[in-house]
């Protein structure tokens, strides 16, 4: 359940900031690439948002532009449906059980005792 | 050393437990199943540029924040040039099957006085006759032939040429140039041995809240 559109977002950030530090440290794709120990490919092919990095890919360029992985990430976010968390859950109130005579409901931090 | 993938699990589990979310929620928020947000944190995956994003996100942080204490550490530049020679006498380098010898000449002479003899064998000369003919002394020739003394100047090597009536290239086969080239080493990632991190991930699991115990939960009835 990956949205597109912000992975698309995402790619082409990531894909700005690196050109962009790349540019900074005055270093051809090649020699970014050979810093990051990478393919030479490599670092062209995320430059054109060919390829989504991992991880380690991520660690390995900051390194190869010379930048912090914090530079890297400028400006990279991620919109969350945070309803998402409530929807397969009990609803908050919804579900009552009793423990030893008092009454337990369901709220979203987890299950309260209630009118003592 | 750890993996940079077992450090970025940690910091996972720790964000994710300060935000008192379990392992399902932040699954259900980032809607991967919850065995991959196990295996995230056990440190079993490298997670992509857009699932590091939503993982951040589900745990409210910032995204560097679950790549701190982890690095790349670029592998040591080397540059290497030099002279190269054939496998085979009479077949020029190529790509793949070269050797290289940095500023070393001895693979150099030794292709160019084999090259040189079998030439001169050709035409059925002994090492006087070709000497004679191209004007230097014998000793010369055949300290050339045995791969000794130094790579021949400009004026010695045409005299040769000359002499064995053959075009510059035939006493060159098989050797060549080498242009200079950057080669990196290997790199390798450090990762920080975090203690208090681990310390921390023991402390939120030990307070993390539960469930009613499973005797409650049947005892009790929904209305």
């Amino acid at each position: 359940m990956i949205d597109e559109v912000q992975s698309a977002r995402a790619l082409e950030r990531f894909a700005s900031n690196l050109i962009e530090l790349r540019r900074r440290a005055g270093l051809t794709q090649l020699e970014a690439g050979l810093r990051a120990g990478l393919h030479r490919t490599e670092v062209s092919l995320l430059e054109r948002r060919l390829r989504m990095p991992r991880l380690d890919t991520i660690l390995r360029v900051a390194a190869g532009v010379e930048a912090d992985p914090t530079e890297l990430l400028e400006g990279l976010a991620w919109e969350l449906d945070r309803d998402r968390l409530w929807s397969a859950r009990p609803v908050p109130g919804r579900y009552e059980i009793l423990v030893g005579g008092s009454p337990v409901t369901w709220a979203p931090d987890g299950w309260r005792r209630v009118g003592r | 050393m750890s993996s940079p993938a077992e450090r970025f699990g940690l910091l996972l589990a720790c964000r994710r437990m300060r935000a008192a979310l379990g392992q399902e929620d932040l699954a259900r928020l980032v809607g991967i199943h919850r065995t991959e947000v196990a295996l995230l944190e056990r440190g079993g995956r490298r997670p992509r540029l857009d699932t590091l994003l939503q993982l951040a996100a589900g745990v409210e942080c910032e995204p560097p924040e679950l790549l701190t204490g982890m690095r790349w550490i670029p592998g040591v530049a080397e540059v290497r040039g030099g002279y190269l020679t054939g496998p085979r006498p009479g077949r020029p380098p190529v790509a793949g099957d070269r050797q290289r010898s940095a500023g070393d000449p001895a693979p150099l002479l030794g292709r160019f006085g084999a090259n040189l003899r079998a030439r001169r064998e050709a035409l059925g000369w002994t090492p006087d006759e070709l000497a004679d003919r191209a004007g230097i002394g014998v000793k010369l020739l055949i300290e050339l032939e045995e791969a000794g003394g130094t790579i021949p100047a400009l004026g010695l090597f045409l005299s040769l040429v000359g002499a064995l009536g053959c075009r510059p290239s035939e006493l060159l086969t098989g050797v060549g140039w080498a242009p200079y080239e950057i080669f990196e080493g290997e790199g390798t990632f450090e990762v920080l041995e975090d203690a208090g991190l681990l310390d921390e991930i023991a402390a939120l699991r030990e307070a993390r809240p539960k469930d009613p115990p499973a005797s409650i939960r049947q005892g009790g009835r929904a209305r």
